[in-house]
C-alpha cells in the first residue's frame, strides 16, 4: 500500500493507544493518592506519585512549573487537555484524528466517524471547563477516553480487512503498548523503591520480603486492567515478583511486554511476508524485503520468550525496563525507514 | 434589476387563502411554513408562478409542497439540524481560511427544500451541456494543435496565446482519445424569464459534486416520504461512469493473470486544499487511491507511486491540482504539491491526466464571450443554452460603456473563482466601484463585465428567532451540473449542486461567501 497511508494507521494506532494509556494512568493515580490522608508525610507521597506520572508519560518538560508542584489540580489538566503537551490527551487524540482524514477513503465510516465525534467532542471548551473543574469529572472524563479507545478497536475489529493496513494499525498499538509498559513499570518500581517497599533487591524473594505495602501494586495491576487476570494467571495474592512476571513476561495478558511484542512481530511477519503478494508493488531497483525491524522485534520477542524472571532481576530490573524503551524505538526508527518514504503528520506540523 | 425588486403579491394574507386554489388546498397551505404566504417579489421563482389571482406552485413541485405545507416548521428545522450535524460528524466539511491562517472546517450549509427540475426542462440543460463540451473539446484540441480557429480569426489570438491558463508546454502533445475535459462542471442560472444561461464554464478542477451525493444521502435518509413516487433519478451511478471513463484512458491494459492492471489515482494538494473531503471521498468511491505529489515520482518517464515494498507504476490520474502546480520542472519551480518530471510522461503518452494540462484557456472568462461562435464553428449548430450577455473592456469602445455603467454592472476578474475578485455594481459602495475603475483602466484583458440579472429564487427554510419554527422565503439560487466525457461521449449527471445565497436579497451563492446547497431532483 502507500507508504504515507501505511504510516498513517501505524500513527493512529499509536495515538489512540497513548491517549488510552494516559487515560488510564491519570485515572489511577487520581484514586490512589485520594486515599493517602492530608499529613504533611502524605503530601510528599502525593506529589511524587504525580511528579512520576509526569515521567511515564513524558511530560516532564512540559509541565508549567509556575502552576506549583505537581498535584491533582494541576497534573490531570496538563496531560488531559493541554495543547502545549503534544502528548496530551485532546493533542493525541486531534494527531489520531488528521491521519485518518487523510486517509479516509481507506478506513471504514464508522471508524472514521467515531474517531472524528470524539475528536469533535473533547474539542468542546465547555466540556473541557467541567471536566478540570473537578476530580471526580476529570476521572469520568478518562474512563471515557478508555471507553473510546475500545470502541475504536472493535469496530475497527469488525470492519477492517486483514490487509497490510490492520498490520500496521496493530504494529503501532502494540510497539506503543509495549513501551509503555515498560515505562510504567519502570517508574513504578523506582517509586516504589524509594519508598523502601522493593529496597534493592534483585531477586523475587528479597523482592517480596522487603515489600512493606502491597496496595501500589494493586494499583498499578488496576492501570493496566490486570488486577483480575492477575489472581486467575498467578494463583496467589498480591506479591511484587509476580506481578513483576505477568507485566514483563505473560505470554497471554494482552498489555504485557512479552506479549505486545509478539503482537508487532506477528504484524511485521505478516508486512514482510504475505502482503508482497497482494501489494502489486515491485521493490525499488536495488532493494530487498529484507527487514532490520523484523529482525529487531524478532531478537526482542524471543529474549523475553526465553526469560525467566530471575534472568530479568539478575541483572537489575530498572535497567532491562531501560533497555526494552530503547529498543522499542530503534524498532520504531527501522519501521519509518523501512516501510515509509514519508513521516505522517507530527504534532509540530499539524501545528504548523 | 436586483436592486428596483417590486413587491409581488402575497399568498396567505388576509384574502390570498383562494390564490392557491389551482395547486393546493388553501387551508393546507396557509399553515405550517407557509402561513405567511410566499413572496415572488417580481423574480422568477423555481417553485412558484404568478397566477391572476396570486402564487400557485408550478406543476412538477404540487406534490412536495403539499406535503412539505403539512409540516410545522419545528420538523423542518430539526430535519436541517440533522442533516447539518451529520455532514460535521462525517467530515463533509471544507476548508476556509479566515484571518491570520487560521484554517477552520466547515460545513456547507444544507437547505431542506429540494429544487426540483422537471424531465422537458432537463432535457434541454442535457442536451446543452452536451453540445458545448463537445465544441469546447474541439477547440482546445484545436488550440494545442493546427490553431484553426484563431487562423480563421473566430477567436483573437492574442487573447488565446496571452491568457493566463494557455500552456504552450503542451502545444503539439496528444492526449488519449483527443480528450480534454473528463470532467466539466458548468454553473447554470435561470434569468427573469426562466431562460437557462451558462455564467461560467469550470473546465479545469471542478469541485462540489461530492455534496450533490451527499445532500442526496441525506435526503434519503430524513425526509424519505418526500421521495414517495415522484420519480427522482438518482445521482450514485456517478462514481462508477468516472471510474469506468479512468480506466479506459489508460495506456497499459491489463494483462490477464497479472495481479493491478491500471492503476487509477487521485491527486490532491493535501488534506488543508478546501476541497480535500471531495478528493477523499472520490477516491474511497472509486475504490483507488488518494495520493499527493509526495507519494509519486516520474522515473524514465514513468510515474510511480511510493508503497511500502518499493514502487507501483500509476496509468491514470485524476488530479486536482491546478496546471500550474502539476510539475515543478515545467511549470511553478517553488511547487511542492506536483511531481517533478511528470510532463514528461504525459509527453511520452505513460501516463494519462484527468482533466489533461492548458484546458484553462477554455475557461477564461474572456473566452466565454466567444463560445456561442465556438459553438456554430466546430459543430454548425446552434447554441441551444445561452450566454449571458458579456462587455470585454479590452475592446476600447466596451471599455468606455463598462466605466460609465459600473454601478449597474457585475464585473469579474478573468481568472478568479469562488466569488472572489468581483464587484456587484448595484450592491457596492463607491469605494469599491473606484477601485474596480481602477483595476479595469490598468489591465482592461483580466475583466469581464455583465449586466445583473436577477437570477431565479427558490423557497427555502428560514427559521424565526426563536428557533423553533420558521417559514418558507425566496432565496436567489444557481445551478451546477456535472458532466463526464468519456468515450460513449458525455453524460450529464442528472441534478447538480444547486447553491443558494443564503443571506436575504444576496446573489451570490459561493461557499466562501455565506451561500448554502440543496439537493436537487430531476424527474423521470
Amino acid at each position: 500500500m502507500l507508504s504515507r497511508m501505511a504510516a498513517s494507521l501505524y500513527w493512529i494506532g499509536r495515538y489512540v493507544e497513548r491517549a488510552e494509556q494516559t487515560a488510564r494512568l491519570t485515572e489511577v493515580t487520581f484514586s490512589h493518592t485520594l486515599a493517602m490522608g492530608s499529613t504533611s508525610e502524605a503530601e510528599a507521597r502525593r506529589e511524587r506519585h504525580w511528579t512520576a506520572l509526569l515521567e511515564i508519560v513524558g511530560a516532564v518538560s512540559t509541565f508549567p512549573r509556575e502552576d506549583g508542584p505537581p498535584g491533582e489540580s494541576n497534573v490531570p489538566a496538563h496531560l488531559i487537555f493541554s495543547h502545549d503537551n503534544a502528548n496530551s490527551i485532546v493533542e493525541c487524540i486531534a494527531l489520531a484524528r488528521d491521519n485518518a482524514r487523510t486517509m479516509r477513503h481507506q478506513v471504514a465510516t464508522e471508524m472514521w466517524e467515531a474517531l472524528n465525534r470524539f475528536h469533535l467532542e473533547v474539542q468542546q471548551p465547555a466540556r473541557r471547563r467541567r471536566a478540570t473543574a473537578e476530580a471526580e469529572k476529570a476521572t469520568r472524563f478518562c474512563r471515557s477516553v478508555v471507553d473510546f479507545s475500545q470502541l475504536l478497536q472493535g469496530i475497527t475489529d469488525s470492519t477492517m480487512p486483514r490487509e497490510e493496513g490492520w498490520y500496521f494499525l496493530q504494529a503501532g498499538k502494540f510497539l506503543e503498548r509495549a513501551e509503555s509498559t515498560a515505562r510504567t513499570l519502570d517508574v513504578n518500581y523506582r517509586l516504589l523503591a524509594g519508598e523502601g517497599t522493593v529496597g534493592g533487591a534483585t531477586d523475587g524473594l528479597a523482592l517480596d520480603a522487603a515489600a512493606e505495602d502491597i496496595q501500589p501494586w494493586a494499583t498499578l495491576l488496576h492501570s493496566l486492567s490486570a488486577y483480575e487476570s492477575y489472581h486467575r494467571i498467578q494463583r496467589r495474592g498480591i506479591q511484587p515478583s509476580a506481578v513483576i512476571e505477568l507485566l514483563t513476561l505473560s505470554p497471554v495478558l494482552p498489555r504485557s511486554i512479552r506479549f505486545s511484542v509478539g503482537q508487532v512481530e506477528a504484524a511485521l511477519a505478516h508486512i514482510t511476508e504475505q502482503a508482497p503478494a497482494y501489494n502489486g508493488s515491485e521493490p525499488m531497483p536495488g532493494w530487498t524485503l529484507d527487514s532490520e525491524a523484523r529482525r529487531e522485534v524478532g531478537r526482542l520477542h524471543a529474549d523475553f520468550a526465553y526469560q525467566r524472571l530471575e534472568d530479568l532481576l539478575a541483572g537489575g530490573l530498572h535497567r532491562a525496563l531501560i533497555d526494552v524503551q530503547r529498543r522499542c524505538y530503534r524498532i520504531g526508527d527501522r519501521i519509518e525507514d523501512e516501510f515509509f518514504a514519508h513521516r505522517p503528520l507530527t504534532a509540530q506540523e499539524a501545528m504548523a | 434589476m436586483a436592486r428596483a425588486r417590486g413587491k409581488g403579491q402575497v399568498a396567505g394574507s388576509a384574502d390570498g387563502g383562494s390564490a392557491l386554489a389551482g395547486g393546493l388546498p388553501s387551508e393546507v397551505l396557509a399553515e405550517g411554513v407557509l402561513r405567511n404566504g410566499y413572496a415572488l417579489d417580481g423574480f422568477f421563482d423555481e417553485a412558484f408562478e404568478a397566477t391572476a389571482k396570486g402564487v400557485a406552485p408550478r406543476k412538477q413541485y404540487v406534490d412536495l409542497l403539499r406535503q412539505i405545507a403539512a409540516m410545522d416548521g419545528a420538523d423542518l428545522r430539526r430535519g436541517a439540524d440533522l442533516a447539518n450535524r451529520s455532514f460535521l460528524n462525517r467530515g463533509v466539511t471544507f476548508t476556509v481560511y479566515a484571518e491570520g491562517d487560521r484554517r477552520t472546517e466547515r460545513i456547507l450549509p444544507f437547505d431542506p427544500i429540494p429544487r426540483i427540475i422537471a424531465a422537458s426542462e432537463w432535457a434541454v440543460v442535457e442536451a446543452g451541456l452536451r453540445q458545448r463540451i463537445r465544441a469546447l473539446n474541439q477547440f482546445v484540441h484545436d488550440v494545442y494543435h493546427g490553431q484553426e480557429i484563431l487562423r480563421d480569426g473566430i477567436v483573437p489570438r492574442r487573447l488565446v496565446v496571452l491568457g493566463r491558463h494557455f500552456r504552450r508546454e503542451v502545444v503539439g502533445i496528444d492526449v488519449a482519445q483527443d480528450q480534454y475535459l473528463h470532467v466539466v462542471g458548468s454553473d447554470l442560472i435561470r434569468d427573469a424569464d426562466g431562460r437557462w444561461l451558462v455564467l461560467e464554464d469550470n473546465l479545469r478542477t471542478p469541485s462540489g459534486v461530492s455534496y450533490v451525493l451527499a445532500n442526496r444521502q441525506i435526503m434519503t435518509r430524513i425526509f424519505p416520504d418526500w421521495f414517495a413516487d415522484l420519480g427522482v433519478r438518482p445521482v450514485d451511478t456517478y462514481a462508477g461512469r468516472l471510474l469506468d471513463n479512468l480506466v479506459g484512458l489508460s495506456p497499459r491494459r491489463a494483462v490477464p493473470g497479472a495481479s493491478g492492471g491500471p492503476a487509477v489515482v487521485v491527486l490532491t494538494p493535501g488534506v488543508y486544499n478546501s476541497a480535500y473531503f471531495e478528493h477523499a471521498f472520490l477516491a474511497q468511491q472509486m475504490g483507488v487511491d488518494l495520493v499527493e505529489g509526495r507519494d509519486l515520482f516520474v522515473l524514465d518517464n514513468r510515474v510511480y507511486m511510493r508503497t511500502t515494498f518499493g514502487r507501483r507504476q500509476v496509468d491514470v490520474i485524476y488530479r486536482r491540482v491546478d496546471d500550474e502546480y502539476l510539475d515543478s520542472l515545467a511549470f511553478r519551480p517553488d511547487s511542492l504539491l506536483g511531481v517533478a518530471g511528470l510532463l514528461g510522461a504525459v509527453r511520452t503518452g505513460n501516463v494519462t491526466l484527468a482533466n489533461a494540462i492548458g484546458t484553462g484557456i477554455a475557461d477564461d472568462k474572456v473566452l466565454y464571450h466567444y463560445v456561442p461562435e465556438i459553438i456554430r464553428y466546430y459543430l454548425g449548430e446552434e447554441p441551444i443554452l445561452g450566454n449571458v450577455p458579456t462587455f470585454l473592456p479590452f475592446d476600447p469602445e466596451q471599455l468606455e460603456h463598462v466605466l460609465a455603467n459600473l454601478d449597474t454592472l457585475v464585473v469579474k476578474a478573468a481568472n478568479e473563482s469562488g466569488g472572489y475578485g468581483m464587484l456587484i455594481g448595484p450592491h457596492a459602495d463607491e469605494k469599491e466601484i473606484e477601485k474596480f475603475r481602477r483595476l479595469i483602466v490598468a489591465n482592461p484583458r483580466n475583466y469581464i463585465a455583465q449586466p445583473t440579472i436577477p437570477i431565479s429564487r427558490h423557497p427555502t427554510f428560514v427559521a424565526d428567532e426563536t428557533g423553533d419554527s420558521g417559514t418558507l422565503e425566496g432565496r436567489h439560487v444557481d445551478l451546477r451540473p456535472y458532466a463526464l466525457s468519456g468515450p460513449d461521449g458525455v453524460t450529464v449527471l442528472p441534478g447538480g449542486l444547486t447553491r443558494v445565497a443564503l443571506t436575504p436579497g444576496s446573489l451570490v451563492v459561493n461557499s466562501s461567501q455565506g451561500g448554502g446547497s440543496k439537493d436537487t431532483w430531476v424527474l423521470q
